[in-house]
């Protein structure tokens, strides 16, 4: 099984660094996983065009972005996911906060948040095919100097090489602040750690 | 990006500029008859490492320019460290010249397959009135995925070779001054040796492809910034093209060589920088021929202009074919793509000399030395045209000052007029159509523009804002 781990996000800019730290200590770790899975790491400021042909050769990818805002589950480097509007949250009794699916039927139906320190978190979404065809049809824009959009990327894997991964996920971490050079914010740090470790339990349940 | 018109008086404005690398405006000036009496491509980012490199160290210089951009740090990486070998006045090992050497070709190679295949393919693909949405890679994967795929092996090829050398794919840190920071390794060598062959394939592929297409564009060759110019690259002593290395060498529209062997140190005796208000970016001109008469371009087809030859067997011949068009050098700014394509296959062509070199593999690839002199240029062929990094510094080797000519710049003075030539031709003021306008943008792309490198400041950063009354009168003004 081929898998491509695509961590998105510039060290040097705070909280930006978490798809990198993510997708860095999964490289780490990856022995656990070899026998059963040839997994890729990429670790990138943006979705360029090179790596089209490896991820359009995956059967799964997962990508892991910082997100801007607490509540959006939308990627600083994968760009605006149009048509998916954001999660709704609360504060759970407890002081976490936990996601409720706002979309009916759902794109959200794996959805999930986890609570660090009533500010930061995860999301994790799965990306459908047609989400792809129809937000590129509807934007069909795109700018590749600086990265790709995520559904570009994924659009230019199917018109390109005729396919696309079966499974596509996209962690979104929630950041709290871009300073540069201040690395990752406690909060954020343990999200990237929670992201691991759904992953893992992911990962090892797709062999 | 959608492109927005804005009429305004008899002003036509297109905003942003689409395809380049950066932010930049364009306005055409008509009259009242509807015809372009002027044309002004401003370049509306503003960045000031030259300002904020002052009492940093020098070594410090080459990985901190690198980040003016994240298309050509290479360039940027390498013409520091130049700038610093000559404040070191060492010599760098003979494998460590070659390593820079691979690296700074793998650049030129992912820079213009990503100009040529993402930016500008879609113009050549669908025309430049086609489609505005499929003027896009997209659009160019729908209709031609074999062009498209062929443009994602180049660029990750190039990508591949810099990762494989210098640990990362963007802003590596491995040309340091004195060579660079490690040797080439046995796997190095062969997966980049695997790398070329499929690559080569692509370019020739592309480059008859191209040969055939040109022929479309017969209106776009005519009006795209052609016009005579003086031409500038660096050349070896036999005169054959060096993207490394090498002396300026100018030519006149005629092909006459009017200054050769231009040491870098001497740059600043043969070109002189010109300000305007309404732009970050500088007018470098030909210092002996005065602002007037100095206009000159740089990049792949000035390159190509200048240099007798390349030096590879394929990209030599496919050099010739190019020079056979004219019995001069080549006016033509659309052919800047053709040449494109043309250095990606002596980019990969010597690679595999560089590689297989019987020493690429020693391990002495570093001088080492403290500052000897207080003041360093570096000098290497960007992808888009000469780059030059000049640093002063003092007796405790702080950083004094820095210049940065940046490869885009020499071209400034071009644009303008390109823009003004094409806009002539494709724009009326009474029917203003989408492909008109793609038509001017069009004349930018040929040049491949990197607008986040070019727009340094040279001496006081200028920003004048300008109070402007409906008869055009400048009421007030504040200046910076």
């Amino acid at each position: 099984m081929h898998i491509s781990i695509i961590g998105l996000g510039n060290s040097l800019l705070g909280d930006d660094a978490a798809g990198i730290y993510v997708c860095e200590r999964l490289a780490e770790r990856r022995l656990h996983l070899d026998a059963a899975i040839d997994m890729r790491n990429i670790c990138s400021q943006g979705l360029f065009p090179e790596y089209v042909e490896d991820v359009s050769g995956a059967d799964l990818v997962v990508f892991i972005d910082a997100a801007v805002r607490a509540d959006s589950g939308v990627g600083a480097r994968c760009g605006l996911l149009r048509s998916l509007p954001p999660a709704q949250h609360s504060v759970a009794e407890g002081g976490g906060l936990e996601s409720k699916c706002s979309l009916s039927g759902s794109l959200f139906h794996e959805s999930q948040q986890v609570a660090v320190d009533g500010h930061s978190g995860f999301q994790f979404r799965r990306i459908y095919h047609e989400e792809i065809m129809a937000e590129t049809s509807a934007s069909p824009h795109s700018t590749p100097f600086h990265g790709l959009s995520l559904f570009h990327f994924l659009r230019l894997c199917k018109e390109v090489y005729g396919r696309l991964p079966a499974d596509i996920w996209l962690y979104t971490v929630a950041a709290q602040d871009f300073t540069p050079f201040r690395g990752l914010s406690d909060g954020v740090r343990e999200a990237c750690e929670g992201v691991i470790c759904e992953l893992f339990i992911k990962l090892v349940g797709k062999i | 990006m959608k492109e927005t018109l804005k009429p305004h008086s008899n002003t036509l404005t297109i905003e942003p500029v689409t395809r380049i690398e950066g932010h930049g405006r364009i306005t055409l000036h008509m009259d009242e008859n509807g015809e372009v009496v002027d044309a002004l491509f401003h370049v509306t980012q503003f960045r000031g490492f030259e300002a904020f490199c002052v009492g940093r160290p020098f070594y410090e210089l080459p990985g901190i320019l690198s980040r003016t951009c994240g298309i050509c740090p290479v360039s940027h990486l390498i013409a520091g460290a130049k700038a610093c070998d000559d404040l070191l006045a060492v010599e760098i090992p003979p494998v460590a010249d070659r390593l820079r050497k691979i690296m700074h070709l793998a650049q030129i190679l992912q820079s213009h397959a990503l100009s040529y295949f993402f930016l500008s393919a879609p113009d050549l693909v669908h025309g430049m009135d086609g489609d505005v949405e499929k003027r896009n890679i997209l659009g160019v994967a729908e209709k031609m995925p074999e062009l498209a795929k062929r443009g994602i092996l180049l660029r990750k090829t190039g990508q591949s070779i810099i990762e494989l050398l210098g640990g990362r794919r963007i802003h590596p840190t491995w040309v340091v001054p004195g060579g660079v920071a490690s040797p080439l390794a046995q796997e190095a060598k062969d997966a980049i040796l695997a790398m070329l062959p499929p690559a080569k394939d692509a370019v020739l592929q592309t480059i008859g492809w191209h040969k055939g297409v040109v022929e479309n564009f017969y209106r776009e060759i005519q009006a795209m910034a052609n016009f005579p110019s003086l031409y500038a690259g660096l050349v070896n002593r036999k005169g054959y093209a060096r993207h490394y290395d090498g002396r300026i060498r100018f030519m006149d529209s005629n092909g006459n060589v009017i200054q050769d062997h231009v040491e870098p140190r001497q740059y600043a005796r043969f070109i002189e920088e010109a300000e305007r208000p309404w732009t970050y970016m500088k007018f470098p001109f030909y210092r002996p021929f005065g602002e007037d008469g100095g206009m000159y371009r740089v990049g792949p087809l000035a390159r190509l202009n200048v240099a007798d030859g390349l030096g590879t067997p394929l990209a030599d011949r496919e050099l010739q074919d190019f020079k056979g068009m004219a019995s001069e050098p080549i006016r033509a700014s659309f052919h800047y793509h053709w040449a494109r394509l043309i250095e990606m296959l002596y980019a990969i062509e010597k690679i595999e000399l560089l590689l297989n070199d019987p020493n690429i593999l020693s391990k002495h690839v570093r001088s080492v030395a403290s500052p000897n002199r207080f003041e360093g240029v570096g000098v290497v062929e960007a992808p888009r045209g000469l780059l030059i990094h000049h640093y002063r510094i003092d007796e405790n080797g702080l950083v004094t000052g820095v210049n940065l000519i940046v490869a885009t710049g020499h071209n400034n003075f071009a644009m303008n007029r390109g823009i003004l030539q094409a806009a002539r031709v494709f724009v009326r003021g009474e029917r203003i159509q989408e492909g008109m306008l793609n038509a001017v943008e069009a004349v930018i792309r040929c040049f491949d523009p990197c607008l986040s490198c070019a727009t340094h400041a040279f001496g006081r950063p200028r920003l004048q804002i300008e109070l402007v009354s409906p008869d055009g009168m400048v009421v007030d003004s504040l200046s910076s």
